[in-house]
Order: structure tokens, then C-alpha cells, then sequence
């Protein structure tokens, strides 16, 4: 990564930042509705799984949107400023949008792209020092 | 307008996958392709002639940015068929939510307007995220064939 890209989700109010912008808790909030559930476990059910994937396909239905959440403390890269490979393309995204693109990964070990204002990047960001 | 009501190749893929296959032209360097998300109607609205998805309406909360695809090889069969390869995820949204996500979109530029319109899935289940919701898919719950 190039220096000066690393960021810190550190929000003074301590709240992710999808908790924060929904004004309440998420974890009573599935992420996926009980027809993709259904169809998810419709689909697997036909192939008998193992043990493992069955347990695999009820931890991702099992999820709610604070299990997707970018929590406090989340480090994060500005792509447009970083050597990522996608940085062009995240430069022009920024220029059309007028927001800041972020990368990060969540705790589900997935990689994630979000956007912020730049208002509530200045704000609730931290650089990273190298 | 011809319109689809399923996922398929655009009219500019179907171009640039003959063109390539019958070894008319060189097919693009390799690179990202985008996943958009957009908020047509599942019928009638997504004109497969398109060629930007900017042609589209595109999903345009605060929070969204499109991700990157990640295709999987395609497959040994026949139709062949691509898919992603890893579960994608969106957002968290945080603001100017309300639209309904009702279809998937790939283009090779994270930018609508310079992107051009690869293929057009139709989610199984649209949905209408509120704020501080993220939108997530699994590894090949997006799959295109020729």
C-alpha cells in the first residue's frame, strides 16, 4: 500500500458506522430474507451435505446486518490513493460521486468497498502512521 | 428496445465474446469487471443493447460502491457458465436509501458512465435496504451463461 492510504475507522461515538447511520442496533436485522434462505438451503438440501457445509450455509443465513457492519477500530484503505489495482478506476468513482471510496475487510474475512461522504471521513477517520 | 427479463450477456459482450472466439480481434487485457447495482423493473426496463450502464438507473445511496467481480473459470460444460467466485457484499448504506435492488450489473469501470454494460443479472429477491443495512450475495449466486 502506498503511504498515507491506511485509515482507521475511530468514531468518537463509538458506534459502526451502519449502527451509527440506522440510529438503533442492527443485530435484530437478518441480511438475507427468509426467500433466499429458503431457496440457499432448498439448493444444498438436493446435493446431501456434509456436516461441514451444512454448518457453513447456517452461519452465512444465520448473519444480521451488524455481522456486516464496519465496526470501530476497522482498518481501512482511501483505494484511489492506494497501489491497489482497482486505484484508477476507484479515482474516477471518487470524481463522479464526490465521495470517499473505501477498501476493508470484514470480520467475516470478505473484502468490502464503501463509500463515505467526505465530511464524515474527516471526522470519524484516523490515518494510519507508517 | 429489446429488453430481458433474466441474466444474460449485453449485446456489447456478445460482440466482444464472437469477435474474440472466432479470433476477428483480440480479446481486452485482463483487469476488473464491476458488479452495479440497479433499480430497473424486473420486466421491460433493461435494454440489452445498452452499452454504458450508465443507460441503467443505478443504485445511488451513500455507502454503495460497486465490487469487484471476481470471476470464477468457466465452466466444462455446455452452456459454460462464470459466476463469482467469493461473496460479495455492499455497503453498509448510510444515507438517501428508499430504491429497491432489483438487478445486477457488470461493467469493466467501477464508473456507470464509462462503464461498459457486460451482462445483467436479475436478483432472485429484490430488496430495499434501509439505512444501516448492507446488501450480501454468495459465492456464485451470480451466474451468466453464453
Amino acid at each position: 500500500m502506498a503511504q498515507g492510504d491506511r485509515y482507521v475507522y475511530d468514531p468518537a461515538h463509538g458506534a459502526g458506522l451502519g449502527e451509527h447511520h440506522a440510529g438503533q442496533l442492527l443485530a435484530d436485522r437478518p441480511a438475507q430474507p427468509g426467500q433466499v434462505a429458503d431457496a440457499m438451503r432448498g439448493t444444498l438440501a438436493m446435493i446431501e451435505p456434509s456436516k461441514a457445509q451444512q454448518a457453513k450455509l447456517d452461519a452465512f443465513l444465520g448473519r444480521t446486518m451488524a455481522d456486516l457492519d464496519m465496526t470501530a477500530g476497522t482498518q481501512v484503505v482511501r483505494l484511489a490513493q492506494s497501489d491497489h489495482p482497482d486505484a484508477a478506476h476507484r479515482a474516477e468513482e471518487e470524481q463522479a460521486t464526490g465521495l470517499v471510496v473505501l477498501g476493508w475487510t470484514d470480520r467475516h474475512g470478505d473484502e468490502r468497498v464503501t463509500s463515505v461522504t467526505p465530511e464524515y471521513f474527516a471526522e470519524h477517520f484516523a490515518a494510519v502512521q507508517a | 428496445m429489446s429488453t430481458i427479463a433474466a441474466g444474460q450477456l449485453m449485446e456489447y459482450a456478445e460482440k466482444q465474446a464472437l469477435a474474440a472466439t472466432f479470433l476477428k480481434t483480440q480479446s481486452p487485457a485482463t483487469g476488473s469487471t464491476f458488479l452495479h447495482l440497479l433499480t430497473n423493473a424486473a420486466s421491460g426496463s433493461v435494454d440489452n443493447t445498452w452499452v454504458l450502464i450508465s443507460s441503467a438507473t443505478v443504485y445511488a445511496a451513500t455507502g454503495y460502491s460497486p465490487v469487484t467481480f471476481g470471476p470464477t473459470t468457466p465452466t466444462s460444460a455446455s452452456p459454460s457458465v462464470i459466476s463469482n467466485t467469493s461473496t460479495l457484499t455492499f455497503g453498509p448504506f448510510t444515507a438517501g436509501t428508499g430504491a429497491t435492488v432489483i438487478w445486477g450489473a457488470l461493467g469493466d469501470s467501477a464508473t456507470p458512465g464509462s462503464a461498459n454494460f457486460i451482462c445483467a443479472f436479475l436478483l432472485t429477491s429484490s430488496r430495499t435496504p434501509a439505512n444501516g443495512d448492507s446488501l450480501q450475495a454468495a459465492a456464485s449466486a451470480f451466474t451468466c451463461q453464453v
